[in-house]
């Protein structure tokens, strides 16, 4: 155990503020998540645990410190015990989900006044590779800065469930890779966080208490084979071995329609613009705009031809439809496109896109770390 | 370009009934912030860049009730307004520091809650947020256990607590968007950047106010250029122009990373822009380039490149060709420069301006905020 831990310590020595954080610049996504930032949406009180794409595997009641434990010198005064369910929730990627835990306190242990957990200390382990997790309050997110890590803060009294019975006194967290450790570019993060491996939960000043096995994504879910279509898909998009040609895809969110009520979900719109050429081998761009709701994962557009247009010029274009394009989202780096060209004499034919490298919308990446990584720089060649 | 969206836009927009809320929140991000989200960045609190980039209008020790010491405890509230690339909007933050004497001491401190007063008796939830633009993980009245706990959270044998002050940033915000029936919405872009008052409260009575000023009254007229970022991804197009526009995708290239090899000093960015227009002749015409930046740069330059000789869906290789360049120079959310030379292909060169197509930015990763975008479509 000595050694166990002092390994993680010697890493943290060994690593620098969180670079991001430092640079003082715009706020930037965090890179290091273990799982696809496309897969858990927010707020997590919306998530639906009881679905098919999520697994309970840990279920039991445990003893957790509560709020005013660091003003008594008994171990035991100011405990409580809390229900503990711990999920996996399959994202579309294949092989990939986020951990889930959901933390509630049994009736007999609510009291307003001291319903606040003190979450517990993590660790997590492959083999003898030990890496620390943090449970967050919201996915995608930094956590705790780096340098105020061992101020402990903002992780218990927040009840998920507010006030609706019988989710009262319920909070719910994703469990994330270490601040620490992600903004260092841990390139291999979701493999582990992806495989088996043992999650020991520790109280403060204290050894762990309590050892959790969290079985593999693989063991647990077959891929789901589509993906809602959404701004990470949004970027450049290219047919392998066509040369010289692709497509730019922009996916925004349809024009606010002056409500004052800012909840109202909203249409997405889908911009397409393809970049390629005619039957003779001239210059042809087609575009096209399409509306779809939220969720789906397919959207039909219709194709547009210009012509007649001046270089910046104000007087308009002549316009004709010529064909359409039905996008089907597969997964973060697969589109499909299902395209009509006759009467440009090009055809019908269905397509699969991919991305232009590993590139995704900066900040706003759909795929994990090493997802993209590995687009790149194949295992084999690490 | 105008003529092929905004007649199908509006007219879907009136036939499209309101959703419910919150149908479907997995494609869209917190629509109730009350700053832009362009603006956002995360102080890193040994910095200060709050010091740096902001104005401070609040520095006082407030007191909170230590059952650790058994007395009332000083603890530094400051409060700064950092300014945003958008006209007339800004970011409120909150500092609390807990003096170097009491830094090796375990101590709970109790957060107030915070309620932004924007006209008397007019009370609006708010929330003091651990990161920019997220939900929030609970309701607002939950939110009044929130403890800060001045311990360390490894175990003592193995690390030692770093000596001094300790401080906490976080920044004002609104609350959770919860059901409307519990809770009124938080303030719109307007009100937080105007005066207000806000009440922290610990309990029904025992509560402070700080007056917020205004924006507009806090920091200068002039205001930090938008830095180049994925933000900007979207569909573009030139002030006075018909059917063609610039299409921009800002991406990050991944970095050849290794275990634990800190990747700050090699992460750039790539912007690929394409132009999609007509020749001399009114022949369509798209010209495409790409160029890497580093992050924080507010200016890119672009070689432009023509393709021809292609073949649809070819192996075949096409013949290319620099003609010009373009350099973009990012203002805020809404405007980028854009500088051309075309003069290879005869369209000689021009200062012109980018905008938005509406208020369309990238679903999920939008820049402005609703109150900005919402103004854009009228």
């Amino acid at each position: 155990m000595m050694r166990y831990t002092s390994r993680i310590f010697a890493t943290l020595f060994l690593t620098t503020q969180a670079p991001f954080l430092a640079a003082g610049a715009y706020y930037t996504s965090n890179p290091g998540s273990p799982y696809p930032p496309s897969c858990i949406t927010l707020p997590l009180r919306d998530l639906d645990l009881t679905s098919d794409n999520a697994v309970m595997f840990f279920s039991e009641r445990i003893w957790l410190e509560t709020a005013q434990k660091v003003e008594s010198s008994d171990p035991f005064a100011n405990r409580g015990e809390a229900r503990m369910d711990l999920y996996r929730v399959a994202c579309a990627e294949p092989n990939r989900s986020v951990v889930v835990a959901e933390f509630s306190l049994p009736p007999e242990w609510v009291d307003p006044r001291k319903s606040q957990l003190v979450l517990p200390w993590l660790t997590g382990s492959t083999g003898m590779d030990p890496f620390p997790l943090v449970f967050k309050p919201e996915a995608n997110s930094w956590g705790q800065p780096p340098s105020q890590f061992f101020l402990y803060k903002a992780t218990f009294g927040d009840y998920t469930g507010g006030w609706d019975d019988p989710r009262r006194f319920t909070w719910r967290y994703v469990l994330d890779v270490h601040p620490q450790w992600s903004s260092n570019g841990w390139s291999n993060a979701a493999s582990y966080y992806n495989g088996f491996f043992g999650l020991e939960l520790q109280r403060s000043n204290e050894f762990p208490f309590l050892a959790i096995g969290v079985p593999a994504t693989a063991n647990l879910f077959e891929p789901t084979g589509s993906l809602p279509l959404s701004g990470r898909l949004s970027g450049n998009w290219i047919e392998a071995g066509s040369h010289d040609q692709g497509f730019l895809i922009s996916f925004s969110g349809a024009p606010p329609d002056g409500s004052i009520d800012v909840l109202q979900d909203t249409d997405l719109v889908v911009f397409l613009s393809w970049f390629t050429y005619d039957v003779h081998g001239e210059l042809l761009w087609l575009t096209g705009a399409a509306r779809f709701t939220p969720g789906s994962s397919e959207a039909l557009v219709p194709l547009e031809r210009v012509e007649g247009g001046a270089f910046l010029g104000a007087a308009p274009a002549e316009r004709a439809t010529v064909g359409s394009a039905r996008l089907r989202a597969i997964e973060c780096n697969r589109l499909e496109v299902e395209y009509q060209l006759d009467s440009l004499g090009l055809g019908s034919d269905v397509m699969r896109l991919e991305r232009l490298y590993a590139l995704e919308i900066a900040d706003f990446p759909c795929r994990d770390f090493e997802a993209q990584y590995n687009s790149i720089f194949p295992p084999q060649a690490h | 370009m105008n003529n092929l969206l905004r007649a199908p836009f509006l007219i879907s927009l009136v036939l499209i009934q309101a959703s419910p809320a919150l149908a479907d929140p997995a494609l869209i991000t917190n629509p109730h912030l009350p700053y832009p989200p362009g603006c956002a960045w995360i102080p890193d609190p040994p910095d200060y860049g709050l010091e740096r980039l902001g104005v401070k209008f609040y520095d006082q020790e407030i007191q909170f009730y230590s059952a650790q010491l058994g007395d009332k405890t000083p603890l530094r509230l400051r409060a700064f307004r950092a300014p945003c690339s958008e006209p007339n909007r800004s970011l409120i933050w909150l500092e609390f520091i807990l003096a170097a004497q009491y830094g090796n001491t375990d101590l709970e401190i109790q957060l107030p809650t915070v309620v932004g007063e924007v006209a008397p008796h007019h009370r609006k939830g708010m929330s003091l947020a651990v990161e920019p633009n997220g939900w929030g993980s609970g309701g607002w009245v939950d939110r009044e256990g929130r403890i800060l706990l001045s311990r360390q959270q490894a175990t003592t044998w193995y690390y030692g607590r770093p000596p001094g002050e300790r401080r906490w940033v976080f920044l004002l915000d609104n609350g959770p968007p919860f059901p409307e029936e519990y809770f009124e919405n938080g303030l719109t872009p307007t009100e937080y950047n105007s005066a207000f008052k806000l009440v922290l409260r610990y309990n029904p009575y025992d509560f402070f106010s700080i007056d917020i000023p205004a924006t507009r009254d806090l920091l200068p007229a002039t205001r930090p250029p938008m830095p180049l970022s994925g933000r900007l991804s979207g569909n573009w197009v030139i002030a006075g122009t018909a059917d063609q526009g610039v299409l921009l995708s800002v991406s990050e290239l991944i970095p050849r990373a290794v275990f634990l090899a800190p990747f700050r000093d090699v992460r750039r960015m790539v912007m690929f822009l394409a132009h999609y227009t007509f020749d001399e002749s009114g022949n369509m015409l798209w010209l495409t380039g790409a160029a890497e930046f580093d992050p924080g740069a507010t200016e890119i330059t672009i070689p432009i490149e023509l393709v021809t000789n292609g073949e649809f869906r070819s192996t075949k290789r096409a013949e290319r060709e620099v003609i010009g360049s373009v350099t973009l120079r990012s203002r805020s959310c809404n405007d980028l420069g854009f500088e051309y030379d075309y003069s290879g292909i005869g369209l000689g060169s021009e200062r012109r301006q980018l905008q938005r197509l509406f208020s369309m930015e990238t679903a999920g990763y939008n820049c402005r905020d609703y109150e900005d975008r919402l103004a854009a479509t009228q």
